[in-house]
């Protein structure tokens, strides 16, 4: 429907082509300061969590902004059933060199920030990710208190994974296909992700996620987009392929409810822009704060393109 | 209060009739065209105070003691008629008016406009001939009636050139809208830019947006209630027109002459056919997009008792899309159709009956396909209805109304599919038709209690029953569905029923002046709730039922009406204080989902909006027209949105302004100029901005908590007419569009440039117009 919204806005450009814009100046409030999770917990992984604040829209932006975003000196304690660990703060310039990449994957970042800014997370390396488990945190920081809880759901076998050429640029380029079986019962969600060759998982610009309401307990056949790391340039006509003799894992990750409707809104939200959408407004998990505490029960497969 | 009326009732028809008492009864006609004309005043000249006036077929019946009197039709537009008769039995008049004719060397003066918007109950109600919508300037040359409604005080409309209403704080799905007594579901016609009434084709515009009277129900706000013409029962006439958008023509005529007439009228816009040879060979050939309209009518009298009509309306939209590039292709059609028959029955001459079938339907489809890939997306909703209305004039400005409707509701959801030849995958959603029947039955009683003060009450009932096949899932905490209720064919799947009632009352203050009141209970079981800033053919009507419970206003106006200058001006202000409940709003963050019933995402609230409306306005002389001013506030309040505080509605404007005016220069020569200014629409904007996985995610801030700037705009017209006496006769429409080229703000978006981690974010607002100054030619013709 999003997709129609978009044609409905196309066919008013071309049918009234005459329309005009201008840049304008708006005097907006300030938005109230809110700290901004972004947390993960995976199958067999460590949990990170790296913790942000959020900025006036048009506030100026410079190199030290990104930086200045990470919130510092959190206290952050995770649980599950009975077992309770505190997560640790480690930054760029501090990372021993040999678990940099593994700081790199989380950040979704390719190389060491520029000189002057750092970039930070929260971790724990005592405790990783299992399946059918709750997870839930508490982020205490001298000014605010955050709690979440998410769940790490099953996951399901992949049936199988190929690579077909595309039809118009089939000479280099091909996507990736992937075939599983949804679950009986409804209310499965998957995330989506894809590594090709060193880089890191990351997942699609858009479409990253899907329910099983239109079909359940039924086989699942679809692409799985090439990702993009973020700051890449994305070219619209070719976005998703992937380069023939690339070896790509694509990761298929269940999630529950509340993780995918975040994802889902923050994706609906990259795609709108126009007279007729109503803004959305992205819908995340935690308490007292913004962003997503999500569990991912992950399986991944590897292809070799073709 | 129930009680009270109905004693009330008894004893005012326990009066009744203690002179002997005769019926003057008939239907009233233009001269020339045969026209049932609607809404002709008739009274007995030496007691003005007892008179009627023509129902919406023509007919009347009004009661005088035996004896001389002298009786005068008169009507807006027309020469005034006088007959005098020595009443000695009930006797019939069919009466034919002559159109006012136009004396060149003086002023207009034969418009015998009375004091009837003084005197009659009637409040927060306009009537508007065609020929009044067709003087005002025209947007692109297109006459549109919802366009010219909106120039009204307590109208609003849904955006720069959008045909949508927002009726003292309603929203757009909360009006009425009737062609020939068949509900309208979609209004628009390329998003609603143009209405699907073509002017050419329509007689009678009326809009009550207070003191609605019992005989309408189903919607909370308004109702425009729109005639077609009958055709003229007399000769044949042609007459239509070529714009810069569409061209029409009308034909109509007699099939037997003085019994039966027709009438048939097209329009279709051209873009497409004029850009075809232009993009035959280019990456464009294929595109296109138009939209059409047929309204057909017909009617035969079979005596002075019976008289049948059918009539007609279709129309569609259709854009079509071909890719160069790519194989996809994508064809979305949507389109309106109802037709209606009527049955007009006298039982006597003081019973009158019109019964109506009616059939309507609206439709949305969007196909695409791309190589072997193919899906289609749509929802639409047909209805089969049944309404009977008797009018029983009981005399001495008695006057009983009642009445029956049933309607059979067909709803068919957003239903999706996607096949693949090559995978030979075939999926689509299973969401199940929904069924339903809605009825109302009403009462209305008029009458006059002394010399000053007149009633008119009202008591609607009115049910709304879904029923099975159906399915209803239910849902766990998490949202997911953890079973499922089954209905059977026909079973009861949710009842809902209200009582509706009415009331208006008129003091006389003098002959030029009175004091009106009004209290309104309306009902509404049908619900059009849409995600963006204006409504689209996408959205989807959606039944009361499980989850979904029927909305209900409240509403009080009260106001003094002012004639000045032998009636030449009419003055009126109106207050009124609406409050709204079980509202209906997506949540925040909604986004449709496949297989999930829209009235999933609702959430439901309460609104509330008061305001005021002063109207001048002119009727008679060579500058005619009105000045309309309505300030005015509507807020909604909803427990989940904006954490429970009220928040503007997306339609609150505090104030409106409208200025009308038509100068007839001579006999060849007639300018027209609209000058509208409107408060800043509320808008949610952005407040902040945070970063999730890369991603700049926007933060918004309190839900139409922003002001756009004023909405400000003249356009001007100049109509040059050919010599009256020829037997061609035409004339030619020069008409601009914001005419000083102000650059309305249509929509606010903003464009991102550079990257957080680069330290070269760059953000900024752009705001778009889409019409800037606009000139338009039309040449109309008629013989």
């Amino acid at each position: 429907m999003t997709g129609l919204k978009t044609i409905s806005l196309y066919l008013i450009i071309t049918v009234f082509s005459i329309g005009c814009q201008r840049d304008i100046t708006l005097d907006l409030p300030q938005p109230e300061k809110a700290i901004v999770v972004e947390g993960h917990i995976e199958t067999a992984q460590f949990p990170y969590i790296i913790l942000t604040q959020n900025a006036a829209y048009f506030s100026p932006v410079d190199l030290n902004t990104f930086s200045n975003l990470f919130v510092h000196d959190a206290i952050i304690t995770l649980s599950t059933g009975s077992q309770s660990v505190m997560m640790d703060e480690f930054c760029l310039s501090t990372v021993p060199a040999n678990l940099k990449p593994f700081v790199y994957q989380m950040l979704g970042i390719k190389n060491d920030p520029p000189p002057g800014q750092d970039y930070c997370a929260y971790v724990n390396f005592t405790m990783t990710g299992q399946e059918g488990k709750q997870y839930h945190i508490r982020i205490e920081t001298p000014t605010d208190t955050l709690t979440a809880t998410t769940a790490i759901p099953y996951h399901v076998p992949i049936d199988s994974i190929w690579s077909e050429p595309d039809p118009v640029y089939g000479d280099s380029l091909s996507a990736v296909w992937i075939r599983f079986k949804d679950p009986d019962t409804l209310g499965n969600y998957y995330r989506f992700f894809s590594k090709t060759n060193n880089e890191t998982f990351y997942p699609g610009y858009f479409g990253s996620v899907r329910d099983d309401n239109f079909a359940n307990g039924q086989v699942l056949t679809g692409t799985v987009p090439r990702g993009v790391s973020k700051g890449d340039t994305i070219n619209f006509d070719t976005y998703g392929l992937y380069r023939q003799g690339d070896t790509v894992i694509i990761k298929v990750a269940m999630i529950d409810k509340a993780h995918y409707t975040f994802w889902r809104t923050l994706e609906d939200q990259k795609r709108q822009n126009g007279p007729f959408s109503s803004p959305t407004y992205v819908k995340g998990n935690i308490i007292g704060g913004l962003g997503i505490w999500g569990g991912y029960g992950s399986i991944s497969d590897t292809v070799v393109v073709q | 209060m129930k009680k009270y009326v109905l004693v009330l009732l008894i004893s005012l028809i326990s009066q009744f009739s203690i002179a002997q008492q005769f019926t003057i009864s008939g239907y009233v006609k233009d001269s020339l065209s045969g026209e049932d004309l609607v809404g002709v005043n008739i009274y007995d000249k030496n007691n003005p105070e007892n008179g009627t006036t023509c129902n919406a077929y023509g007919y009347y019946a009004i009661n005088l003691p035996k004896g001389k009197h002298s009786i005068i039709y008169q009507f807006i537009g027309y020469d005034r008629k006088e007959i005098t008769i020595d009443l000695q039995s009930n006797e019939r008049f069919n009466i034919r008016l002559h159109s006012a004719t136009l004396q060149l060397d003086e002023v207009v003066v034969t418009d015998t406009r009375t004091n009837e918007n003084v005197t009659n109950t009637e409040m927060s109600t306009t009537n508007l001939s065609i020929k009044e919508i067709k003087s005002i300037p025209a947007f692109m040359g297109e006459v549109d009636i919802l366009k010219v409604i909106q120039l009204l005080p307590g109208v609003q409309s849904a955006g720069e050139g959008n045909t949508g209403l927002y009726v003292r704080g309603g929203g757009p799905d909360q009006n009425l809208i009737l062609l020939d007594e068949a509900v309208v579901y979609n209004t628009g016609h390329l998003f609603g830019f143009f209405s699907v009434f073509n002017s050419d084709a329509i007689k009678n515009t009326k809009l009550i947006k207070g003191g609605i009277p019992a005989k309408y129900g189903g919607r909370l706000s308004s109702v425009l209630d729109v005639q077609m013409l009958d055709g003229n029962d007399r000769q044949f006439h042609a007459q239509g027109g070529v714009g810069l958008i569409s061209s029409r023509l009308t034909l109509q005529g007699p099939i037997v002459k003085n019994k039966a007439s027709y009438m048939l009228s097209g329009r279709r816009t051209y873009a497409d056919v004029l850009a075809r040879p232009f993009l035959k060979g280019t990456q464009y050939e294929g595109n296109g997009y138009f939209f059409y309209d047929l309204n057909a009518k017909a009617n035969y009298r079979f005596s002075d008792k019976d008289r049948v009509y059918l009539s007609g309306y279709f129309g569609k939209d259709v854009f079509t899309y071909k890719s160069s590039s790519s194989d996809f292709k994508i064809n979305i059609p949507w389109g309106n159709a109802t037709a209606t028959a009527r049955w007009n029955h006298l039982f006597s001459d003081k019973l009158f009956m019109n019964t109506s079938f009616i059939y309507n339907d609206y439709n949305f489809l969007t196909e695409g396909e791309q190589l072997n890939f193919k899906f289609t997306y749509g929802s639409g909703i047909r209805d089969y209805g049944v309404k009977t209305d008797f009018d029983y004039y009981l005399g001495n400005n008695h006057k009983l109304k009642f009445g029956a409707s049933y309607i059979y509701h067909i709803f068919t959801p957003v239903t999706v599919s996607f096949s693949s030849s090559a995978d030979s995958i075939d999926m689509s959603t299973n969401l199940m038709k929904k069924y339903a029947f809605e009825g109302g039955a009403y009462v209305l009683y008029e009458t006059d209690i002394s010399h000053r003060l007149r009633f008119n009450a009202g008591l609607r009932f009115s049910t709304f029953q879904q029923i099975g096949p159906y399915d209803h899932a239910q849902r766990n905490n998490e949202g997911i569905v953890s079973d499922t209720l089954h209905f059977a064919k026909g079973e009861n799947v949710k009842f809902y029923y209200g009582f509706e009632p009415r009331l208006s009352l008129r003091l006389l203050l003098d002959d030029n002046s009175s004091m009106k009141a009004s209290a309104t209970f309306t009902k509404q079981y049908l619900h059009l709730v849409s995600n963006s800033s204006t409504t689209l053919p996408t959205d989807v009507w959606v039944a009361s039922s499980l989850l979904v419970k029927p909305e209900n206003a409240i509403q009080y106006a009260i106001g003094y009406f002012r004639n000045l200058s032998n009636n030449a001006f009419e003055t009126s202000l109106e207050l009124y204080y609406k409050t709204l409940s079980n509202q209906i709003e997506f949540k925040d963050g909604y986004t449709p989902e496949f297989n999930v019933e829209t009235e999933e995402g609702f959430v439901f609230g309460k609104g509330r909006s008061y305001g005021a409306e002063l109207l001048i306005k002119k009727n008679k002389g060579k500058l005619t027209g009105w000045i309309g001013y309505t300030y005015s506030k509507t807020t909604r309040t909803f427990p989940d949105i904006n954490n429970g505080n009220p928040f503007p509605a997306t339609y609150d404007r505090r104030h409106d302004l409208s200025i009308v005016a038509g100068y007839q220069l001579s006999d060849r020569w007639n300018f027209g100029a609209v000058f509208v200014y409107g408060s800043g629409n509320a808008y949610t904007m952005p407040e902040g901005w945070y970063m999730i996985e890369g991603n700049l995610v926007t933060q918004y801030g309190t839900r139409n908590s922003y002001r756009m700037e004023a909405y400000h705009r003249m356009d001007i017209s100049a109509t040059f007419s050919g010599k009256p006496d020829k037997k061609l006769h035409s004339d030619w429409v020069f008409s601009i569009y914001n005419v000083y080229n102000h650059l309305n703000p249509y929509f606010i978006f903003f464009e991102n440039q550079g990257s957080l981690s680069a330290g070269n974010l760059d953000i900024r607002a752009k705001q778009v117009s889409i019409f800037p100054i606009i000139p338009s030619v039309t040449w109309n013709f008629k013989f």
